[in-house]
Order: C-alpha cells, then structure tokens, then sequence
C-alpha cells in the first residue's frame, strides 16, 4: 500500500476499553531485554522469560524474536571474539572451507548428535562393522580427523562410508557428496595417498586443528601402515 | 596493525560493510589469496551474528542443545553464502535457517524420547546461557518469526512502521518523531504517542490471539 492510501482513521485516540489495567509485564520484560541486549551488544532471553509463564510467556518469546531479527549485530570487538561460541562457528565453518574434508566437519557432528550417540559409540560401532574391531584408538584417530576437516575426503573407502551412513542414519550418497563439498583440499589429494602431507596446508585462514596433528599421525601412518590406514586414506574403493 | 595484523583502515573498512558486502570481501578475497582480509572479514560477520542467532534458539530450545542449534544454523548460512547456493541477504538466510533448525529439532524430539546428556555431548562447554525451557514451553514449535510478519503484513503501511520501530526498540517518543519527520506529510494528522501505544497495543493483541491460535490452547 502507498503512503498516499494509508488508512489514517487509525490515528483516532485510543478507546478506553484497549487501555488495559496499567500493568504490562510482559512489555516491561521486553524492553528491559532491549535495554540489555543494547548495552551488552547481545543479550540471553531465559531470565527474562523465566520472569512470565503461559500466554505471557509466549508472547514475550515472540517479541524478543522479533526485536533479534531485526537487530544490526555486534559490533566487532576482538577481546570479546576469544573464546565465544562466535569464535567456536569460526573455528568449525574455517574446518569447512579449508578443510580435506567437505562439509563432514558440519555434517558429522550433526548427524551424530540427532542419533544421541557419543563419539566412542560411533568409532566403537564403526570399528566393527569395517572389520578392525580391536584397532578403536586408530579409527577414532582418522574419524576425529574426518569430524576436524583434516582427512582427504577422496582417501575414505566406500566401506567406511557405507558403515558410517548405517551408523548415522544417513545414506552412503550423502556423507560422499558431503565430502565434496566446499573445502579447496581435494584438488592434489590423489597424490597424497598413504603419503599424506606432514603440515597442513597454508592456507593462513585455518587455525590449528584440536584434531591429531598430522605430523604425529604422519609417524604412525609410515611405521605402521595396516588395514584401518587403507580403509581411511586408500581411496574409495579400498 | 589490527588485530589480525592488518592495517587499522583495512580493518575500519570492514567493519563497516554490511553483510552481504563481507560475505563478497571474503569470496574475493579467498579468490586473490589475501587471507588475511577474508580471516578478519569472516571473524567480524560471524561475530556480528552468532550471539543473536543463539538467543533465538535459547528462547525456544533447551538450553543443553540450543548452541548445537545455533552452530548448525550459522553453518549452513555461511555455506548457502559461499558455494553460491543461495544468493541474497545474508541475515534473511540465515534467520530462515535458523526457523528451520528449530522446527527440525522439535520434529526430531517427537519422534525420539529425550535421552539423558552423553558426558561427551557437551562436556565442558560452559558458554551456553541459560537454563532449560520449561517442559510446556510449546513456542519453540511454532515459527514465531512468521507469525510476526503476519501480523504486520496485515497492518497499515504506517502502522507497520510504528510497530517495527517498536520491535527495534525505540520509545514512543522516538517512534512519533520518526514518523513525523518522514511521512507526517502524508498522515492527515500527526502522530502521538498516544497513537503509539494503541498501535502497538494492537499488534500485540494480534500476535497473542495468533499464538494462542498456533499453539492450540487458550
């Protein structure tokens, strides 16, 4: 509707009926969250929900995300980065997009978050289902690799995509493509086959993986190199 | 130097692009290795929205889940961004996301008895704020954002405004003199803050009916 059509009967005084009783809880909490979340750059909305229950509380839930999705953001502020969850996305989304792995670094967690299973179950499931049960410490090197973005996504057998979908309650077609996607890693990983390279690449983006660091897996993957490496670095069809 | 070792124009700069800006300054950037740019503009865009994203999940998701939430929501925005699947207003994208990742969550609790914490889940993580939504809380299964924008697309063009400048936290008083001073040409009779009050008042009635409606009580 233009300005020029505005309905202006609206602008008649209030009925005294729409007055109300004078106590308004739920817009006193709404603009005391305001007031915080301005001060503060961010604010969390569960004590001042916790403050209302019921109908009220609904209302102020709609409110307070009303006013979020129209907030302009944080400004930057460095000190405040450190340690935030905002630094935790960055870390995760640099694993993403500088990572071997594609999206598994997204996708993996997520996955195994809705299936309630802690990482030991998954490797525990994974260890056995690949045939190295009694290898767990070395599977769940290379699964907390695949979960950090640093295994070459192309060097992960089919088999162990294929446990792993049955494990996560997704499908082989999904955590390959997964695999694919975003992360710059996998245009020479062919050539790193069972001689993965000893320091991740510069890409001067990427912070330190909390994963292994390669340099100790490169030892491992040298003196010892067994079935659970083929599995997870020989390619697809190992 | 800034603090990603920048010189403190280049980092004044990008502090100033909006989002959709930094979500280019960081593709560009990747594209001619200038890392350290594309570092710093992906630190300030993350920063800018996480915090915001995370209170929308808090509001409506238990607390011991709500960043997992957040993180996936976050996520999958940045990637939409960066492959080219999604092209658009970034903040849009991600509070869309974000919708979705909360109904997810309550479709997959429905299906599934909640489980008690695995001690790795969320070991250690002290930063998530807040404590858990009570058991009613049912918001969290409605998509209250677009109840909201409902509400307002039925609203007179001025009315609409009076209420999205209540909802971004302005007084009433800031409210009549905003609207005065940019369309009071085109009301037949200035705003007041009296006005204000009812406006919002009704809206606000609006809402709660629809979210009374929504949630299949009162």
């Amino acid at each position: 509707m233009a300005w020029a059509e505005m309905n202006t009967e609206d602008n008649e005084p209030m009925n005294s009926d729409e007055e109300g009783d004078g106590i308004d809880r739920v817009g006193d909490l709404f603009k005391a969250y305001i007031a915080e979340h301005k001060s503060e750059g961010a604010a969390d909305p569960t004590p001042f929900l916790a403050q209302v229950e019921g109908h009220d509380r609904d209302e102020l839930v709609a409110l307070i995300d009303a006013f979020l999705v129209r907030s302009p953001g944080r400004r930057w502020n460095p000190e405040a980065m450190q340690g935030s969850f905002a630094e935790r996305v960055k870390i995760k989304f640099e694993e993403v997009l500088n990572g071997e792995s594609g999206n598994w670094p997204e996708l993996l967690p997520s996955l195994r978050n809705a299936a309630e299973l802690p990482r030991s179950a998954v490797v525990e499931k994974l260890a056995d289902a690949i045939g190295v049960a009694g290898s767990e410490e070395k599977v769940a090197r290379y699964y907390n690799e695949m979960e950090h973005g640093t295994l070459p996504a192309s060097g992960v057998s089919d088999r162990v995509l294929e446990a792993l979908a049955k494990i996560m309650g997704t499908t082989f077609q999904t955590l390959r493509t997964a695999g694919d996607e975003l992360g710059h890693g996998r245009k020479d990983v062919d050539s790193r086959m069972f001689a993965r390279r000893a320091s991740s690449r510069d890409s001067g983006m990427g912070m330190a993986s909390p994963g292994i660091a390669p340099e100790s897996r490169m030892k491992g993957v040298e003196a010892e190199s067994d079935e659970v490496d083929r599995l997870f670095t020989g390619g697809s069809g190992s | 130097m800034g603090s990603f070792g920048l010189h403190p124009e280049t980092e004044l700069r990008l502090e100033d692009l909006d989002d959709d800006k930094l979500v280019r300054e960081i593709v560009n950037a990747r594209r001619s290795e200038r890392f350290d740019v594309a570092n710093k503009a992906l630190g300030i865009l993350i920063y800018r929205r996480a915090d915001d994203v995370l209170a929308r999940d808090l509001s409506k998701v238990p607390g011991k889940d709500a960043k997992d939430v957040a993180q996936e929501s976050m996520l999958s925005a940045l990637k939409a961004s960066f492959d080219g699947s999604s092209m658009g207003q970034f903040v849009n994208l991600l509070h869309k996301i974000t919708d979705r990742r909360i109904a997810d969550y309550f479709k997959k609790k429905e299906n599934k008895p909640d489980l008690e914490p695995l001690p790795d889940e969320h070991g250690g993580d002290e930063e998530v704020w807040g404590d858990t939504p009570s058991e009613s809380d049912q918001t969290g299964e409605v998509a209250v954002r677009l109840l909201v924008e409902g509400v307002l697309a039925d609203m007179s063009k001025t009315h609409e405004l009076v209420v999205v400048l209540y909802l971004r936290g302005y007084q009433a008083a800031g409210i009549v003199s905003k609207v005065n001073q940019e369309h009071g040409e085109q009301l037949k009779t200035p705003m007041t803050e009296h006005n204000v009050n009812k406006i919002v008042s009704r809206f606000r009635k609006e809402l709660r009916k629809r979210l009374l409606g929504e949630n299949g009580v009162g």
